[in-house]
């Protein structure tokens, strides 16, 4: 953390004798293991880096900055360089020229040697009137906005990447909302301002939030980081995406040792960070000398920018013109290098269509050749480095195809759509189609793609403009938390006199809670999720304060909303910390019983629909794992408002070969508490049902099942009788 | 001075008590400054929130004065600006209101609690400090706004991080509306003390004017003009500077404590998995039966705070009334009223020190003063008590005679003739 004491330190560090900044390339004494690894790490050519660390602390740098001019077809000319010159300064030193670029060497180069970590540079270019303008060109250092500084580059790391040996339960939030929630903000920062006294990352550090998300059987934590224009103290999540400098950690975030401690912390808790990398867009002159306000000092043009943007950019950003060939490896290098300083494993590579469909009417798709490009660098210089790619028009494109890992596949739109349907628009408003659930699960089952299946994520529980014109047919299933949109379904329910109003908070967490394992048991690599599943929260994401994520309990008006309906506040609570529960126990099983295969990083588990019944509204799934039969499992879902209990049991067709024995995982109708008081109903964890032959089917093995309303069973198969 | 930090038993050392030690000085710096920050917090609970949001605009009169009112273009124009207008100047009063009530609940012999509460006192105050002190002070000083009345500009991100130097006078020399903070513009952490000060030298004094103005009708600017200055300014450093160090102090400690208690849920997950739940060693049957416990307390206590206390809550996190506002403030208090005997105690000696000084470099004084003061060099012999004792009986029946008598003198002739004092 940069507090005070800690800055006196350093400050007192500095004050002993060392070499002074020069524009000259002498490497004297270098340190130990850490720089020697950090020698051996991949050296960009477009970005100035740290070339060099000594013993002492201060490094020598390699300054790189790639500023074509621009020919007359608008494309950077890298060879033409009079009237142009280029200045580095580093704190308020004296101003040092860079080397013109020579045919080998494309940038404007100088070596800066035994300069002081947290040393910032100045960055300026002579325009044509000959007048100095300030220019903040992309590096691998760090930077405070505009302004580069020298990152401290030796750690010591202590943990290993986690392995990939299961299916991924990944929750897409922000760092910034975990640390705003977590134990009601005492640890967060109350003002941008104080951010700087404490990055997000050195405050999430001084938590145990790494450790508290393990316990929520949670592997990884997707997060934008990138440097943005959001107040992160007070964040309007859509702030997030309007990015700048590209590939860069946002100075909120943290500086460069910082983060890596963070993930090397998620890395001590067996949970892998993945970053939510926003480079289709930029934000517009951010500050002083942005890449956006560089000017060609013959033509005026912007040099940077992409001259034809054809499709609409959000709140008018602008892109980058990867017509030119040195930008894509610019912007390649920013990404592997920025991948391998923090030995990330997983990116999450934002707004793929955008980023394609852009050149998609030109001769040439540039940005299809960009991918190909970034592909070939990440193959070349971090192969384990895993893309998951959020795109759905593209998803088609060969060089989109070979660009991404694991495809975004949102599987759970359907489900949602048809669990939260109005029951006015629905045949039986009680009984949700099976025919539409299954013939879904069917064709989702089909997919050969690695994906990462999810029902909601940020996008689909607020206001997104792109959303309502890609799904108008359905306007109940987004736009809301999970449990909004249930309420909206129950409510109209509750109207409709099929519903009391005191089971009204029952039927939402039920409802939730099957969606959600419905499309978590479908997959087989990766589920994602948003906190406000767990949280059962109402309203949608932009909502004052729902971008804190709630830990625990329910907010004020939550407790407000669910005492209008008759429940007192002790069984609203209950019912809360029962949904937590449930949900942490279900992703539990997912992880436990979905193997992957650590070397192919192919799925284990093969997953088909077991059985479906119409009438009852009831699916069951048969995850078979070949490799291990006693990991199988059988999920048996009870959609309607059916109760199956006492002699009225439901006869489950066991999946043929897997007759005899199944313990009981998970019944969602189970309850530990109302066990102990001698009122339970269901299925306590444990409990052994033995196959028998069917009395009203016409199956030799079945399974009589106890199954409540819009509830749940997870069962293991224990082996033959 | 290093010795003495250095060695074991610096603490006990009397010059390192005589830093920190109460009395009632310390006592009344600190009451004032615990009251500035309790009266402000509940002058807008209970005015603000309670009787205003909560009672008056709620009644339907007054719902439709409003609603007559939003139809006039004064209001209109006003509308925006008015919640913070009124904020303003109830957080100005209430200031003042607590300053005063702290002071003269613990120094009685200076005045009644009650002063605290006249309006005479108070309009000039809140006037005197809304125009003087914010709109010059604050706005056009220290913001540098040349027209203060138009709106504040958006200001573009910083350029650069800010500098440990910065970052230091800023939280350590610097605080407003009892809290620090890091990144205050050094332009009003050095300009603030200056503005507060003209503050409240023009308030106080004015506002003393004003109660004389209400008690006699006469209207002096003596209180202006022998204002205590000094003392004025040994007040608000001791107050602010003192306050400024338990502050951060108190803050230090909490974000600390908030940290260990951090590192006891880490420890406490890894024994959970270390301890196997059915061991039979001592460690884990102890581990186990604590943790049991404390998860229980923690099940009751959620149970508690998410039903029964969610109202407390709720009423605690709008006024921002947590731990650390507890420790940080309370902090602040304690230490005024530690180090303000002391500190006071140098600073009026420091005055003393400049008052000797100066009146050596450059004091003048007349014959009347010579006089005085030559009395008191060469000291003259009193008349023998014997002569004031025989004329006693007479000098007290003189007194009591018909002033209208035209033999009988007055009492001043009375207390002139007896005794005489010897001319030698």
């Amino acid at each position: 953390m940069t507090s005070i004491q800690s800055e006196l330190l350093r400050s007192v560090q500095r004050l002993l004798p060392r070499g002074n900044a020069s524009a000259s390339a002498s490497p004297t004494q270098v340190a130990g293991p850490d720089s020697e690894r950090e020698a051996s790490r991949y050296r960009p050519q477009y970005l100035t880096h740290v070339s060099q660390v000594h013993t002492n602390g201060s490094v020598d740098l390699a300054i790189a900055v790639y500023f074509p001019r621009l020919s007359r077809d608008g494309v950077g000319d890298y060879t033409q360089t009079q009237d142009v010159a280029i200045q580095v300064q580093v704190e308020d030193g004296s101003w040092h020229f860079l080397s013109p670029p020579q045919t080998d060497q494309p940038c404007w180069t100088a070596t800066l040697t035994h300069i002081l970590e947290g040393s910032a540079l100045h960055f300026r270019y002579r325009d044509a009137a000959g007048t100095w303008q300030p220019f903040a060109p992309l590096t691998d250092l760090e930077s405070f906005y505009g302004t580069p500084y020298v990152p401290t580059v030796t750690y010591a790391w202590e943990s290993q990447p986690p392995r990939y040996d299961h299916a991924k339960v990944l929750l897409e939030t922000t760092l910034e909302g975990l640390l705003a929630g977590y134990k009601g903000g005492k640890f967060a920062a109350r003002d941008l301002e104080e951010l700087l006294q404490g990055s997000i990352a050195d405050r999430i550090l001084k938590t145990d939030i790494p450790g508290q998300l393990a316990t929520w059987n949670i592997d990884e934590v997707m997060v934008p980081v990138c440097a943005s224009v959001a107040n992160r103290s007070h964040l309007d999540p859509k702030f997030n995406y309007l990015t700048y400098n590209f590939i860069e950690t946002d100075w909120q975030v943290g500086k460069t040792d910082a983060f890596k401690k963070l993930v090397d912390r998620f890395y001590a808790n067996q949970i892998q960070l993945i970053p939510d990398l926003i480079f289709a867009h930029q934000v517009r002159t951010p500050f002083a000398g942005s890449l956006d306000q560089i000017q060609d000092p013959a033509s005026g043009m912007p040099v940077f920018v992409d001259p034809d943007p054809f499709l609409f950019r959000d709140y008018g950003t602008w892109m980058l013109n990867l017509a030119e060939p040195n930008f894509r490896k610019l912007l390649a290098e920013k990404i592997v290098t920025f991948a391998q300083k923090y030995r990330l494993k997983v990116l999450r590579i934002d707004y793929v269509d955008g980023l394609i469909l852009q050149y998609s009417n030109r001769n040439q798709n540039y940005a299809e050749q960009f991918i190909r490009e970034l592909k070939a660098a990440l193959r070349e210089h971090c192969p384990d480095v895993v893309t998951l790619g959020e795109t759905f028009e593209v998803a088609g494109n060969p060089a989109v195809q070979d660009f991404i890992d694991v495809f975004y596949a949102p599987i759970g739109f359907t489900i949602v759509e048809e669990l939260y349907k109005p029951p006015s628009q629905m045949e039986r408003p009680l009984y949700p189609s099976m025919e539409v659930l299954a013939g879904h699960a069917h064709q989702v089952l089909q997919s050969k793609r690695r994906e990462a299946y999810y029902a909601q994520l940020h996008d689909e529980t607020w206001y997104c403009q792109h959303i309502v014109q890609g799904r108008p047919y359905v306007p109940w299933a987004y736009g809301g938390n999970p449990g909004q949109l249930a309420k909206n379904q129950g409510e109209e329910l509750v109207q409709m006199g099929l519903l009391e109003p005191t089971q009204l908070l029952d039927f939402v967490r039920r409802t939730v809670r099957n969606a959600e394992a419905l499309t978590m048991f479908l997959a087989n690599l990766r589920y994602m999720f948003v906190p406000s599943v767990d949280a059962l929260s109402l309203g949608c994401l932009d909502d004052p304060e729902q971008w804190k994520v709630a830990w625990d309990g329910l907010s004020p008006s939550q407790l407000a909303t669910w005492e209008a309906t008759g429940l007192d506040t002790a069984e609203i609570l209950r019912q809360h910390q029962q949904h937590r529960r449930d949900l942490v126990t279900l992703r539990g099983l997912f992880r436990r019983y979905t193997k992957v295969n650590e070397s192919t990083y192919q799925p284990l588990v093969k997953i088909e629909v077991n059985h479906h019944d119409s009438s009852a509204s009831l699916l069951s799934l048969f995850r078979l794992n070949p490799t291990q039969i006693e990991d199988s499992l059988l999920v048996i879902f009870n959609f309607g408002a059916t109760v199956f209990q006492g002699a009225e049991t439901y006869e489950v067709p066991v999946p043929e070969g897997f007759a005899g024995q199944w313990s009981v995982l998970f019944d969602g109708d189970w309850s530990h508490d109302a066990a102990a008081a001698g009122s339970g109903q269901g299925y306590g964890t444990e409990t052994v049902l033995e196959s028998v032959p069917g009395l009203y089917s016409n199956r030799s093995a079945v399974l009589r099942l106890k199954i409540g309303a819009r509830s749940l069973l997870v069962l293991n198969y224990r082996g033959g009788q | 001075m290093m010795q003495l930090l250095l060695g074991s038993d610096w603490i006990t050392h009397p010059s390192f008590l005589a830093l920190f030690s109460i009395n009632s000085m310390g006592m009344r710096y600190g009451m004032s400054k615990l009251c500035q920050i309790l009266i402000p917090l509940l002058g807008y609970i209970l005015i603000r929130d309670l009787l205003i949001q909560g009672v008056l605009l709620r009644q339907p009169a007054v719902q439709s004065l409003l609603q007559r009112l939003q139809g006039t273009q004064f209001f209109q124009r006003w509308q925006g600006d008015l919640p913070q207008l009124f904020d303003q100047a109830l957080g100005l009063m209430a200031w003042k209101i607590g300053c005063d009530l702290g002071f003269f609940l613990i120094v009685d012999a200076l005045g009644p609690w009650e002063r605290a509460f006249t309006w005479s006192g108070l309009l000039p105050y809140t006037l005197i400090q809304y125009f003087l002190y914010y709109w010059v002070g604050r706005r056009m000083l220290i913001e540098g706004a040349l027209n203060p009345f138009q709106p504040r500009p958006t200001t573009p991100p910083p350029a650069q991080r800010p500098t440990l130097t910065k970052r230091l006078l800023s939280k350590y020399l610097h605080e407003d509306v009892n809290v620090t903070s890091e990144h205050i513009p050094l332009r009003q952490v050095f300009l603030k003390p200056v503005v507060d000060y003209g503050g409240l030298v023009a308030s106080w004094s004015f506002y003393t004017v004003g109660i004389f103005y209400s008690q006699s009708g006469e209207m002096t600017l003596a209180p202006v003009v022998h204002f205590g200055f000094f003392q004025m300014l040994t007040f608000y450093l001791v107050n602010t500077y003192g306050y400024i160090l338990g502050y951060n102090l108190g803050e230090l400690l909490y974000l600390r404590l908030s940290e260990l208690d951090e590192r006891l849920s880490q420890w406490g997950r890894r024994q959970a998995q270390i301890l196997p739940r059915s061991g039979q060693d001592l460690p884990s049957q102890l581990f186990w039966q604590v943790k049991d416990r404390v998860d229980r307390l923690r099940e009751q206590f959620q149970t508690l705070k998410y039903t029964q206390l969610q109202p407390v809550f709720a009423f605690l996190d709008r006024y921002g009334l947590n731990l650390r506002w507890l420790l940080s403030a309370s902090g602040g208090v304690f230490c005024v009223i530690l180090v303000a005997p002391s500190w006071s105690h140098t600073m009026l000696d420091l005055g003393k020190s400049a008052d000797r000084v100066l009146f050596q470099v450059a004091g003048r004084i007349n014959s009347h003063q010579v006089e005085q003061v030559e009395q008191a060099i060469h000291p003259r012999a009193l008349p023998p008590s014997a002569d004031l004792l025989t004329g006693f009986p007479e000098a007290w029946a003189a007194l009591y005679q018909d002033p209208l008598a035209v033999d009988s003198p007055t009492a001043e002739e009375v207390a002139l003739k007896t005794p005489k004092l010897d001319d030698r």
